[in-house]
């Protein structure tokens, strides 16, 4: 048998580089060598077993001479050792290391030279360790470490079932693959870390950062020195206590081991985190959002990890936030045109140019003021239609025009409170105006959009005098309405009592009485008649009345508007004349007063009243129309407006 | 195994019952309130228990500390409305061995059921070793 046929190197394919095989020169059956460029990918090598590694089936008979073996392993000195067999098959290993122990014995050469290997092989104590070719090398390595530690270091079989071949392996070439293993794992794993995208790290039972984290870590985190630090303490300066509180007690919780995996990633308090990193240079706090999941890693029974898979959902947050804004404009918008839609044609039209004609108004008395007048007058002017178009807005329910309008007043109340007023003061008013003007653009939108719709019933703001098929509602109709809600609104209950129709309403001044009327009916509510409770305190009907008549005079019209309220209280008009200056004695005077500019006893300012303006527009608006107003009162029981209006042509204010 | 139901709400009672498809539940209670609940925890001593958290007469929490305090110990799972992370740690610190929140779909309680019997079995084949 010729000595050499029978050296190969056993895997043709190895994953394993090169540079861990011995260096000596080895004979190769066939011709084969080991590739350095494999095909097989790094990935592969993760899972490298024993049939990957070089292997040599230097196999000899048992008869074989120790001379023979000798002149064997001195040409190659990095081989393992010589496997046996003799005619039943398979009989054990001669490795270099032993055959050099057995020959360096006194006569050693003597004694095994001449004799066949058989007799060296019935030295060793232990069999030789045979692991299947498909073993993982890490399995190996630990087989061949558990060996009694005299035969550590002899070279191990791998064992082929299905070619029935064995192939010798050292020791020092399977430490060097699991090695380069280990680095090459390593390497992969430090590659994975740096360029995922989530922030990976593993905490301990005492929350302490692993020493592997995934680069992006450091950036979620800003900082570098998270090694060794805990989870908690990391967060601690940059999470709100509440919350740091809770993910810490989340963190305990995540390493019971009694606890189902799934069923506490519920209670996660960390799925979505607000962190706050403060700027160095400008002071300014940045605030960066998280989400933080957990995955628990158990050792037996116990969870002896938990991996923390961090990731920055800000621009998802942000995008989120800025969609539901953009929402909540529609939302806004649809509302708008739902009022609309809700409000009569007619009713609508009028309104629309009411209010752009009150806007040019406004716009006008701010954009050229007129310096020879007196400020206070503007400011007058643009309160009573302001407060013209507020109320027109509040019987609309159009909400969004009602509190912009409110708040012109809230300003136009500021300016007339200030000591001295200048022209240029008016420019204050300007940031209302514009808003009321975008409401404007708004509305015209809206009608665009309704227009789209093809409803034939609805009118734009362009063609006032579009055909209206709907049933209007007039006057009257439109008072009960304006009662009715505003007593809801209010939540006192009122009644609304008339023989009066539409048609009785003499024609030329059918638009300022509806003004006029709509004005006194809120003034009947909110000043006049007093919440349920009170009005039962002074036995009274809990349901306040609001009456209105009308009586025709040979020369004028005569209108009574009267609620069964409270009545005028002269004390109190008394005390707020005194406040600004006046002395008033005669209840005569004190019921002049009320119709002044600006003048309200009432001391909260709602929506619906309180700022004086409504009897000054009443006033103003009825000396335009040329007729008169009187009022009589008797305090706790009633409050009546007597309106009285000429038959004749309307003449001029006098 | 036995389990037992505990919620103030018929529906969702007949909901976790009509969900319960897990051959080794073999007898189901059904207690809307923690007094029932105690006192047929204590006769049947059930392996597997859900728990409302917000119920009249004995709170949920206070239920879990009670069948937690007792001799026979069982895998509680609270079914509960998450109203804050603290009381959901409250409960897991009182012996529950999960959280699922309401509200939930049947894959959910389903999914949650399995895990509460695969517990139940564990911890059965841990008090036999």
């Amino acid at each position: 048998m010729s000595l050499y046929k029978n050296v190969k190197i056993m895997s043709t394919s190895a994953v394993i580089p090169l540079e861990v095989l011995p260096s000596a020169e080895i004979p190769i059956r066939n011709g084969t060598e080991v590739a350095i460029d494999s095909p097989r990918t790094e990935t592969q090598a993760h899972h490298a077993i024993l049939a990957d590694l070089p292997g040599y089936s230097t196999i000899f008979n048992v008869d074989t001479t120790g001379e023979e073996l000798g002149r064997l392993f001195a040409q190659y000195p990095d081989l393992p050792g010589a496997i046996l067999f003799d005619e039943n098959g398979f009989r054990g290993v001669i490795s270099q290391s032993h055959f050099y122990k057995c020959i360096s014995r006194t006569f050693g050469r003597e004694i095994y030279y001449r004799r066949p290997a058989s007799v060296m092989l019935n030295e060793m104590t232990v069999p030789p360790l045979i692991l299947p070719f498909d073993c993982p090398i890490q399995t190996a390595v630990e087989q061949c470490l558990a060996r009694p530690l005299n035969f550590i270091y002899e070279p191990f079989l791998i064992y082929e079932p299905e070619s029935g071949e064995y192939n010798l392996c050292s020791l020092q070439i399977l430490l060097l693959a699991s090695s380069r293993l280990a680095s090459l794992r390593n390497r992969q794993m430090e590659q994975i870390l740096n360029s995922v995208t989530d922030g990976l790290l593993v905490i301990d039972r005492d929350f302490r950062i692993g020493g592997e984290y995934s680069k992006v870590v450091e950036a979620l985190f800003e900082r570098t020195d998270l090694r060794n630090l805990s989870l908690p303490e990391v967060l601690l300066p940059i999470l709100d206590p509440v919350t740091h509180e809770q993910l810490h007690e989340y963190l305990r919780i995540l390493f019971d081991p009694k606890l189902i995996d799934r069923l506490i990633k519920s209670i996660n308090p960390a799925k979505q985190i607000s962190v706050r990193f403060s700027s160095s240079d400008l002071g300014q706090e940045r605030i960066k959002h998280f989400t933080l999941n957990f995955e628990r890693i158990r050792t037996g029974k116990e969870i002896s990890q938990v991996l923390v898979r961090i990731e920055d959902i800000t621009q998802r947050i942000n995008l989120a936030r800025e969609l539901e804004q953009q929402e909540a404009v529609a939302e806004k918008k649809l509302q708008l045109i739902m009022q609309i839609l809700q409000v009569e044609p007619k009713v609508l039209n009028r309104f629309i140019s009411c209010f752009n004609e009150g806007l040019s108004t406004l716009e006008h008395l701010l954009g050229a003021p007129d310096d020879s007048r007196d400020p206070r007058e503007t400011i007058h002017a643009l309160f009573r239609s302001a407060h013209t178009l507020k109320s027109e807005a509040s019987f609309l329910r159009l909400t969004a025009y009602e509190r912009a309008l409110h708040r012109l007043e809230d300003q136009l109340e500021k300016l007339r409170v200030l000591p001295r007023l200048e022209t240029g003061d008016l420019a204050l008013l300007q940031p209302s105006l514009e808003a009321l003007q975008r409401l404007g653009g708004q509305i015209h939108q809206a009608l665009e959009q309704l227009k789209q719709f093809d409803a034939p019933a609805k009118p734009s703001a362009q063609a006032p005098s579009s055909p209206v098929t709907s049933r209007e509602a007039g006057p009257m109709e439109m008072l009960a309405q304006v009662i009715a809600e505003i007593s809801e609104r209010l939540g006192k209950p009122a009644l609304f009592h008339t023989s009066v129709r539409d048609d009785d309403l003499p024609e030329k001044y059918r638009e300022v009485l509806h003004e006029v009327l709509i004005h006194l009916a809120r003034n009947a509510l909110v000043h006049g008649i007093e919440p349920a409770d009170e009005r039962k305190a002074r036995g009274k009907n809990p349901t306040g009345l609001i009456q209105l008549e009308l009586k025709m005079h040979p020369e004028c019209h005569e209108i009574i508007f009267q609620d069964d309220g409270g009545g005028l209280n002269y004390d109190k008009i008394r005390r707020r004349a005194e406040q600004l200056g006046r002395n008033l004695s005669s209840e005569e005077e004190l019921r002049q007063i009320i119709f002044e500019p600006g003048f309200s006893t009432s001391e909260q300012v709602t929506e619906l009243a309180g700022r004086g303006v409504g009897l000054d527009a009443i006033h103003h608006a009825l000396q335009m129309a040329g007729g008169r107003i009187f009022l009589h009162s008797e305090e706790g029981a009633y409050c009546a407006f007597q309106i009285l209006l000429p038959l004749g042509l309307t003449s001029s204010a006098s | 195994m036995k389990l037992l139901i505990v919620d103030d709400s018929l529906i969702v009672r007949n909901a976790i019952e009509r969900n319960v498809r897990h051959p080794e539940i073999t007898e189901i209670f059904q207690a809307d309130n923690g007094v029932t609940a105690l006192q047929l925890y204590h006769h049947h001593s059930p392996e597997l228990v859900t728990m409302d958290l917000t119920m009249p007469h004995i709170d949920g929490l206070t239920c879990l500390q009670e069948m937690q305090n007792s001799s026979h110990s069982s895998s509680m799972l609270v079914i509960s409305a998450l109203n804050g992370h603290r009381t959901a740690m409250e409960a897991v610190a009182r012996g529950a061995c999960g959280f699922l929140v309401k509200p939930f779909t049947p894959t959910e309680l389903i999914e949650a059921l399995h895990d509460l019997v695969e517990h139940a079995r564990a911890k059965g084949s841990c008090h036999d070793a």
